[in-house]
């Protein structure tokens, strides 16, 4: 791995699989999350202290979040949605520490996480309202915007993967070249827009999954309460 | 900038590895938690709300119960009142009724002081005119006084009663008729004679009479017959008058 090259490195392969630096970040990061995750969890008390109140404002302001979008599948999006937040901020403040690149400038992984959000959003919908019911309302107001609507899937999907990389790889390089060019302490108020840009930009990616899983399943629902209103 | 595809499904596989993990370590705990202390809260809520209504029933009875012996706190005043309005009455009355019994006990008692002061006045009035009276008819009384003394007794004799009659004979009786005559001054022979002779026409027997002479008598004449003493002078007059007083005094 060199510090100074943008490329993502292979570090090994198993046969046709190549474990890049991205992958393996990523272990790392999930071992460390894991760890973290039980060790804060394991004695949780009826009368918490510091860490098990930080732990549970964190769970909750997730959950309120998720809520304020979704507020009637808050408790089955809250895992997801929190999933993707507490997995980005890491991912993007990971290339903070000096030797590790974020594993969000690779094109891979935003790709696979956007790929995730985009089936989360069919399999959100069609668990709530049947495979049929969900499918119908890609041909509603009318067939004829069943194109547009596939395009929009497709585009919203590719938006979240290249905007998320896009701007944590500009991040770094702009990061790199400043070092290249001003010296060693230049870059400091580069990495504290890094710090910002991390934050911003997985709350964005999150907060988007959840309007696009949200919305396809309160769309097919406000469908349904006016459909009952009719019968009524 | 080209799409790994190994990378690309391992990091899939990540995420959701990452899903599991949060899930199983970090959501269904801490949410379990929440769950159970808000159950407790919710718990603590309900026994609170319970025990605050139970206060409130309690404060409701508390605040009858006081209304109800304010009530009869009132009454129990007034009937208190009333009471001792009655007792003060009845204590004033007795207290007046008492007071004009004391005035009447002191009316009583001053009457009587003023009484036996007046009493006193006049017993020592008699006490000084019966001394008056001796000192001056000590110097005036005499043998002349003591003759008409004695013929007015022997007058006198005559006007005796039948019953004073009767005593005089029967004490001259058991002194076996012997009298004792004394008198201031010395008799003379005739008076003696008569008054002898008097006395045996009344005692209807023979009489022995023994004379003397005692001047304190200053003057008069004293008979003993028996039991029977009978007095004429001066001075069983003046002690008659002295004791006179003093009885009356007493009585």
């Amino acid at each position: 791995m060199q510090q100074t090259s943008l490329d993502i490195n292979t570090l090994f392969a198993l046969g046709p699989v190549s474990i890049t630096t991205t992958v393996v970040t990523t272990w790392i990061i999930l071992l460390a999350l894991g760890l973290l995750c039980w060790l804060l969890t394991r004695r949780l008390a009826d009368r918490p202290q510091t860490l098990q109140t930080a732990l549970e404002a964190l769970v909750t302001a997730i959950e309120n979040a998720v809520a304020d979008v979704a507020p009637q599948q808050a408790t089955l999006l809250t895992p997801f949605i929190g999933g993707l937040w507490i997995f980005l901020v890491i991912n993007n403040l990971s290339g903070l520490l000096p030797g590790v690149h974020s594993p969000t400038r690779d094109l891979s992984a935003t790709s696979a996480l956007a790929i995730i959000v985009f089936l989360s959003v069919h399999w959100y919908g069609i668990r709530i309202q049947g495979l049929k019911q969900y499918l119908a309302h890609y041909l509603k107001p009318s067939p004829i915007l069943l194109p547009l609507h596939i395009i929009s899937e497709i585009t919203r999907t590719v938006a979240l993967a290249v905007r998320l990389f896009g701007n944590m790889m500009s991040l770094e390089m702009a990061a790199l070249l400043v070092l290249l060019v001003a010296g060693f302490l230049a870059p400091v108020p580069i990495l504290i827009l890094h710090i910002v840009e991390a934050l911003v930009q997985a709350y964005i990616f999150g907060m988007l999954a959840l309007v696009y899983v949200a919305g396809g399943i309160q769309s097919q629902q406000l469908k349904q309460q006016r459909a009952e209103l009719k019968k009524e | 900038m080209e799409l790994n595809w190994t990378t690309f499904v391992l990091e899939i596989i990540n995420f959701l590895v990452l899903l599991w993990i949060l899930k199983r370590f970090l959501y269904r705990p801490v949410l379990q938690a929440l769950h159970k202390r808000q159950q407790t809260i919710q718990q603590q809520l309900d026994k609170a709300a319970q025990l605050e209504a139970h206060g409130m029933e309690l404060e409701q009875q508390y605040h009858n119960r006081m209304e109800s012996w304010q009530r009869e706190k009132q009454q129990a005043r007034d009937v208190l009142h009333r009471e001792i309005d009655a007792e003060r009455i009845k204590k004033l009355a007795d207290l007046e009724q008492e007071l004009a019994g004391e005035k009447a006990k002191a009316a009583v008692i001053e009457q009587r002081r003023k009484a036996e002061m007046q009493q006193l006045c006049q017993h020592s009035a008699h006490q000084q005119g019966a001394r008056f009276a001796a000192k001056l008819l000590s110097a005036v009384a005499g043998p002349e006084v003591e003759r008409q003394l004695v013929d007015f007794l022997i007058q006198s004799l005559d006007q005796l009663e039948e019953t004073q009659l009767v005593e005089l004979r029967d004490n001259c009786a058991a002194a076996e008729s012997i009298c004792a005559a004394t008198s201031a001054f010395a008799l003379s022979d005739s008076q003696k004679q008569l008054l002898k002779d008097k006395l045996q026409t009344i005692c209807q027997q023979p009489i022995q009479l023994e004379w003397h002479e005692d001047l304190a008598l200053i003057a008069g004449l004293r008979l003993t017959i028996g039991a029977l003493v009978l007095q004429l002078n001066v001075a069983n007059e003046l002690k008659g008058f002295a004791d006179l007083s003093h009885d009356h005094r007493t009585n």
